[in-house]
C-alpha cells in the first residue's frame, strides 16, 4: 500500500519535471546542447 | 535503439501509469529526451575531463559555452549521437587546450578579439535559431540581444578580475569557451555543423 503510494507520488513527481524540461525546451533560451529533439505539436504555439 | 526510442517507451509507461484524463506522452518524452541527453552528456564530459586530469579547466569552459548558448543560440547537429561526439570534443578539446599558461598581455590580446567578436555576433546574428525553433518575433530578438549582451559583459568583468589575479588557464578556458559558442552563432559556426552533418 505504502510502496504503491510512493511510486505514484514518484510518477507524478517525474510527470511535473518533465513538463517543467519540455517547457523550458521550447523557450527561445535554448539549452547548451547540440541537438534539437522534435518539439511535439501540443507545446508548438 | 535511439535516445528517441527509450524517452517514447518510458513515457508511455510513465503515462499509462498516472492515468491522467489527456495524453501528455509526447510532452514526457519531449522532457526525457532533453533530460536524458543533458545528463548523458555531462556524464561523459565529466568522465573525460576527470580522465584527462582538466576536470576545473572542462568544467569552466562548460558553463562558459553554457552561458553564452543560453542565450545566444546558435547551429545545431541533426542527431543526438553526432552532437554527443561534437560537443564533448570541442569542451573536453578546449579544457586540454586551456592548460596552456599563456603570459597576461598575451590572454588579454586575445580576450579582447574575443570581447570584439562576441559584441559582433551579439548585433549582428544573436538569437541564432533553427528550422526546428524559429525565432520570428522582434520584440523576442531583441530581448535576446539584451540577455546576451549582459552575459558578454559579466564574462568581460570576470576575465579582467581572473587576468588581475593571474590566473590565467581559468581565463584562458573562459575565453575558449566563449570563442566556441560565439562561433556556431555565426553564419560560419552554421556552414562548418551542416558541412560536418553532411559527411559524417
Amino acid at each position: 500500500m505504502m510502496k504503491t503510494k510512493l511510486q505514484k507520488l514518484a510518477m507524478s513527481s517525474l510527470a511535473i519535471a518533465l513538463m517543467f524540461i519540455a517547457g523550458t525546451g521550447v523557450s527561445p533560451n535554448s539549452w547548451f546542447i547540440a541537438y534539437e529533439p522534435n518539439i511535439p505539436e501540443s507545446l508548438k504555439r | 535503439m535511439t535516445l528517441a526510442t527509450v524517452s517514447n517507451h518510458i513515457a508511455v509507461y510513465l503515462d499509462k501509469n498516472l492515468a491522467t484524463n489527456q495524453d501528455n506522452s509526447e510532452i514526457y518524452a519531449y522532457g526525457l529526451e532533453i533530460l536524458l541527453g543533458a545528463v548523458i552528456k555531462l556524464s561523459i564530459v565529466f568522465l573525460l575531463g576527470w580522465i584527462f586530469n582538466v576536470f576545473g579547466l572542462t568544467l569552466i569552459v562548460l558553463v562558459t559555452y553554457a552561458a553564452f548558448r543560453c542565450f545566444g543560440g546558435g547551429a545545431h547537429m541533426s542527431t543526438y549521437l553526432k552532437c554527443l561526439l561534437l560537443g564533448t570534443t570541442v569542451v573536453v578539446g578546449m579544457g586540454l587546450l586551456s592548460q596552456f599558461n599563456l603570459a597576461t598581455h598575451l590572454l588579454a590580446y586575445i580576450a579582447t578579439f574575443a570581447l570584439v567578436f562576441a559584441l559582433f555576433v551579439c548585433y549582428k546574428w544573436v538569437p541564432g535559431d533553427t528550422e526546428k525553433k524559429p525565432i520570428s518575433d522582434r520584440e523576442v530578438r531583441n530581448r535576446q540581444k539584451r540577455k546576451m549582451a549582459i552575459i558578454i559583459a559579466v564574462w568581460g568583468l570576470i576575465i579582467l578580475y581572473l587576468l588581475h589575479h593571474s590566473l590565467n588557464t581559468y581565463a584562458l578556458a573562459m575565453i575558449l569557451g566563449s570563442i566556441s559558442s560565439v562561433f556556431l552563432i555565426a553564419p560560419w559556426g552554421y556552414s562548418l555543423l551542416t558541412t560536418i552533418d553532411k559527411w559524417t
